[in-house]
């Protein structure tokens, strides 16, 4: 593990149990260690039922824990916090509110004024291809288009730390290839350091410095796959025989838990 | 316009077929039993317009608007707060929720006497019982818009930092406008019944006051003439009502 000044998120012998409706308690996560460091694009993958969305969820500061110690850039979360940011599977967009009201609520609910949000906005717009829609509303937009409002939105409010649910998961595959391209794009521009939920391997190797393997039953980290694919990344990476060979390390170690009868039991 | 035209036609033309076959039948039957309980039509309309150019109407209508206005107005305030209550809180619901339910189901009318006794025989007594009628809906309606909320908007707004006053705000309530606007519409045709079932009761005032006094008297052209402004009344009241939400639901989501 990494020196505890880099780190933009710490997560440290982490352990949460569920209690269901009959009072019974299950083990969600069984102290799980994981380091972000600062600047670094994380993603963890797993089955269903392993913990990764409860682990962001704690990250994000609203899901709690019982033990261990969760900390964002060296302090302690206790709540959703300013630098920290959330792009969610859903999109999460109020459909009520065109594209720029959308990409301007986390700053209006800081209390920004309305010209400066807008102006921040329409920046973020521009920057993920959207300097067009910032009048339409959220329906009248494709899947792909919502997440990178989803993504604008998250932005905004200039997080040092980028959250990311399984952004990509309800996108096509092509425009999810898309996505991701374009997602390192805006990335590589800034210092954020990103946590970045998926289910998709090559998503995970062509994103992440470094791939975190989750089993399930309780939730558990089984390995750390280091990524050392040059950036920047971009077609020719994901034809690399390195990029191939890594998909397939991250496969051999799900395809283990998956096999098993009991892996796709838990939600 | 030949276009639109063709489907005014085809979306009322059964209706309006209906509407002349009804009218006809009345017309006949009216003018061949002779009897007193039905006049033809042609003399209810008549009445009616009798009734609309003497002015005998102008006052009661009015007097009746307003009372109309000033118990939905309690009821949209005071039923969207329980409401609201009820679908944000558990306890609330399991503590008023009960009462609720039971007001939207039983026979309102019941208390109108009772309401005449506390608010006597003046405007207060219908705004009761405009209320009585209403409140539940609103209520009702109001806690459905809290309780369908989509938990995932919820927690998108907490993780942005949304006090639970923003969220409120910002989230549950416009998330919550289509079921506040039914229970609005649903809200007025009930206090329009909740009205006239009042002042039929009260007998004096308004347009349920009119009802009473041609019907006493027999005088059965403009007792059909005052039941059909109560009609109309109440179709102009709700179809207003609807436009009103239609263009207010339209509007966000025709803008390009």
């Amino acid at each position: 593990m990494s020196g505890k000044a880099d780190a933009a998120i710490s997560i440290r012998s982490v352990s949460k149990y569920y209690v269901s409706g009959n009072g019974k308690k299950t083990k969600a996560l069984d102290s799980v260690d994981l380091t972000v460091n600062r600047g670094e694009f994380v993603s963890i993958i797993g089955p269903s039922g392993c913990g990764k969305t409860t682990m962001l969820k704690m990250v994000g500061g609203i899901l709690g824990w019982d033990h261990g110690e969760v900390e964002v850039l060296g302090k302690a979360v206790e709540g959703p916090g300013p630098e920290r940011a959330t792009v969610f599977q859903s999109f999460a967009l109020l459909p009520w509110m065109t594209v720029i009201d959308n990409v301007s609520f986390g700053l209006k609910v800081r209390g920004v004024a309305k010209p400066e949000r807008y102006n921040i906005a329409r920046g973020l717009l521009k920057s993920v291809g959207l300097g067009d829609f910032e009048h339409a509303y959220p329906r009248q937009l494709s899947g792909g288009m919502q997440q990178r409002v989803g993504l604008a939105r998250a932005l905004a409010v200039s997080p040092q730390v980028l959250l990311m649910d399984e952004p990509f998961s309800a996108i096509d595959a092509q425009t999810r290839l898309i996505l991701q391209t374009d997602l390192l794009d805006i990335w590589s521009k800034t210092d954020l350091s990103v946590l970045f939920i998926t289910h998709a391997m090559d998503e995970a190797v062509f994103l992440s410095d470094k791939v975190v393997i989750m089993g399930a039953r309780p939730g558990h980290v089984t390995e750390v796959i280091d990524v050392d694919l040059p950036r920047p990344r971009n077609e020719a990476t994901r034809r690399d025989s390195r990029f191939v060979e890594l998909t397939g390390r991250v496969w051999d170690r799900l395809r283990g838990m998956i096999t098993d009868p009991n892996a796709d039991v838990a939600a | 316009m030949t276009l639109s035209l063709g489907l005014g036609t085809r979306k009322y033309g059964p209706f309006l077929l209906s509407l002349v076959v009804l009218a006809a039948i009345w017309e006949i039957v009216g003018r061949t039993a002779n009897i007193l309980t039905l006049p033809p039509l042609s003399s209810v309309l008549v009445a009616f317009g009798k009734l609309w150019s003497s002015g005998a109407v102008t006052a009661p209508l009015f007097d009746s608007t307003m009372a109309l206005l000033t118990g939905l107005a309690i009821s949209l305030t005071l039923g969207s707060a329980i409401g609201i209550g009820m679908g944000m809180s558990r306890v609330i619901d399991v503590a008023i929720g009960p009462y609720v339910k039971a007001g939207l189901s039983a026979p309102l009318i019941a208390f109108v006497p009772v309401f005449l006794m506390i608010f006597g025989i003046g405007s207060e007594t219908r705004i009761a019982t405009v209320v009585a009628f209403s409140i539940f809906i609103v209520a009702t309606n109001a806690a459905t818009a809290m309780r369908t909320i989509d938990d995932r908007l919820l927690e998108m707004g907490r993780s942005f930092g949304a006090s639970r006053w923003a969220i409120f705000r910002d989230i549950r309530l416009p998330a919550g406008a289509p079921y506040f606007v039914a229970g609005l519409r649903l809200g007025v045709a009930r206090g329009v019944k909740g009205l006239i079932n009042g002042e039929v009761l009260i007998a004096i005032i308004g347009l349920g006051g009119l009802v009473k006094k041609y019907g006493t008297v027999f005088s059965m052209d403009q007792l059909y003439a005052v039941i059909l402004l109560i009609v109309l009344y109440a179709s102009v009241a709700v179809g207003g009502v609807t436009l009103l939400s239609n263009l207010l639901v339209k509007d966000k989501a025709n803008t390009a």
